[in-house]
């Protein structure tokens, strides 16, 4: 579908607002003493809900964060947080690893777009895979490089 | 707006296992085959029954009861795919035959049945052994007219002492509950349909005299399938009672019993397991019930209040502690796994149903969530995210989002 020509301007703060009050009512919104703001609230992995953060700054406009908040991130049992597929990977404090959920060479993400139309459906997706990695310990979801930094490891990428 | 209360993944899989453990078409048809048979082989010439049964080409002598009419007849076991089809035997019985005689003379005019390994008088039928399944032959002495539609007599017959006439009407019985359940919504009678594309099982082989009969359409003794969300829940419910009673010495509640109890559930508009939990409910509230009375309870025919549905069980209050408690158990599980994550549904489900079926659903959600992965993205339910594997709710709740690729890195505190 064609974008229209207002959504190729970069969305303002209240607009994101209001499309995430739209799309996910449920969400919590607030405001960071850093600048940054946050909405959170529940998502469905499988058939699991999850209590996510996504955090984005007005400011500079990066992509929006995505959080585990409860339950938090959980490595296979026998594996380590690393082998946890598609993170931004938090070597100081794993378990509050971000979600990668778009591939940032190719602009899948940039500031036209609504953080309630993208980024929080893209994490609803993410936890549906990782419960299936959970089960059998394959990723179905897809990607680019490596799946995660075990593996990348394993390669010597990083 | 999606509700949280509702279940579209587990519904997904519980649809799926209904699926797995029903009979696919090609096996009805064979299973209807038995009943053709069956008339044409008690109007032989030196059948007891040849003088006795109409011969008028209607299925007004013999039809199907129980499951078979109710569309609800599931394989038995978790490793056992034999089924149970149930016929009725309609007719005026002779008065020059005496009530211990009926099943004698019925057991008598089955010898030799085509393709049957074992026949056996039981206390108030004979059963037709066949490689996966067996037929229950009942006569039905038909009320004289004018009557209620086919209602009559059966005989129960125990080995020791006199065998005592039963009040029944079957037919009466398959097609209040039939006109009871609430018929599905398009969205639902689509996912079963897809369901059954890629999950049917075929159990019976087309050997022997059946083999063409495949190609035939189905007698009227055998009712098309009724796909209501009550239907589905009861299956499951037979398929959780087989495997919980399996092992057990106590007798396991009678289908027809259960079968009223699916109609009094009432039809939950918030989706399978929600239905599944409400049929549990209601029968563990009876059970309490009894409990405190010491006796019943008293499940009627409604078509026919003079009938007692299960006037064999429950026999004392061992029978209703064990149905309550495999109530609860599973009302508990059901809480669990509405809650819990696919790891923990996958164990729980093998569990309720068995690890064949437990794990067949999870491989078909799997594959149809990732089928378009690559290509394009997921439709996902609006207000809670969840990539729906089929269409299972209407357009307005469905959202889909730009298609994007998973990545990883290094996160930069900044």
């Amino acid at each position: 579908m064609k974008a229209l020509g207002y959504h190729n301007r970069p969305r303002k703060l209240a607009n994101q607002c209001a499309i995430m009050a739209r799309l996910w009512p449920s969400f919590d919104y607030s405001v960071h003493e850093d600048g940054c703001v946050s909405w959170m609230g529940k998502v469905r992995g499988f058939q699991q809900f999850y209590k996510i953060a996504v955090i984005w700054s007005p400011v500079d406009k990066d992509a929006p964060c995505v959080m585990l908040l409860d339950p938090k991130l959980k490595p296979r049992e026998g594996g380590s947080f690393e082998d946890i597929p598609h993170l931004w990977f938090n070597v100081k404090d794993p378990e509050n690893s971000a979600l990668c959920l778009f591939d940032p060479e190719q602009n899948q993400w940039d500031d036209t777009m609504a953080i309630a139309e993208t980024t929080v459906f893209w994490a609803a997706r993410w936890l549906l895979y990782y419960e299936y990695w959970h089960l059998t310990g394959e990723w179905f979801g897809g990607g680019v490089g490596h799946e995660s930094i075990a593996k990348a490891k394993q390669s010597n990428v990083h | 707006m999606a509700d949280y209360d509702t279940s579209p993944a587990l519904d997904e899989l519980l649809l799926d296992i209904s699926t797995m453990i029903e009979l696919s078409d090609h096996d009805r048809k064979i299973a209807a085959s038995r009943y053709r048979k069956l008339k044409e082989f008690l109007l032989r010439p030196e059948s007891h029954f040849a003088d006795v049964l109409e011969d008028d080409d209607t299925d007004s002598a013999i039809y199907a009861q129980g499951s078979m009419a109710t569309s609800t007849t599931i394989v038995s076991g978790e490793n056992d795919d034999r089924f149970d089809i149930d016929a009725i035997v309609d007719l005026v019985v002779p008065i020059t035959w005496s009530d211990d005689e009926v099943l004698d003379k019925l057991y008598e005019s089955l010898e030799g049945f085509p393709d049957a390994h074992e026949i056996e008088r039981c206390t108030r039928c004979v059963q037709i052994r066949f490689a996966t399944m067996h037929m229950d032959v009942t006569v039905l002495d038909r009320h004289s007219e004018p009557r209620q539609p086919r209602t009559g007599e059966i005989f129960h017959s125990p080995d020791e002492g006199p065998t005592e006439r039963v009040k029944s009407n079957p037919y009466g019985f398959a097609r209040w509950f039939r006109t009871s359940v609430t018929y599905p919504a398009r969205e639902f009678e689509e996912s079963i349909t897809a369901s059954r594309k890629s999950l049917a099982v075929n159990r019976l082989s087309s050997r022997s005299t059946i083999a063409k009969v495949d190609q035939e359409e189905l007698p009227p003794g055998v009712p098309s399938r009724v796909d209501a969300q009550e239907v589905i829940a009861l299956k499951l419910m037979k398929r959780f009672l087989n495997l919980r009673y399996q092992n057990s010495e106590l007798k396991k509640p009678p289908s027809i019993y259960v079968a009223k109890m699916a109609v009094v559930a009432g039809y939950q508009y918030l989706g399978l397991t929600e239905q599944l939990d409400s049929l549990a409910y209601v029968i563990q509230e009876d059970m309490q019930n009894a409990i405190n009375a010491n006796c019943g309870p008293d499940r009627r025919n409604p078509s026919y209040t003079v009938e007692v549905l299960n006037d064999r069980w429950p026999a004392t209050n061992v029978d209703r502690t064990a149905a309550r408690d495999e109530m609860a158990a599973l009302r508990k599980s059901i809480q669990e796994i509405k809650e819990g994550s696919l790891t923990q549904i996958s164990k729980m489900l093998t569990e309720l149903f068995g690890e064949n079926v437990a794990k067949r659903s999870v491989e078909a959600t799997l594959k149809r969530r990732t089928a378009g992965q690559g290509g394009t993205s997921s439709y996902q339910e609006k207000g809670t995210g969840a990539v729906l594997g089929a269409s299972i709710l209407p357009a307005p709740a469905i959202a889909k989002a730009p298609k994007q690729d998973f990545h990883s890195g290094y996160y930069k505190n900044k």
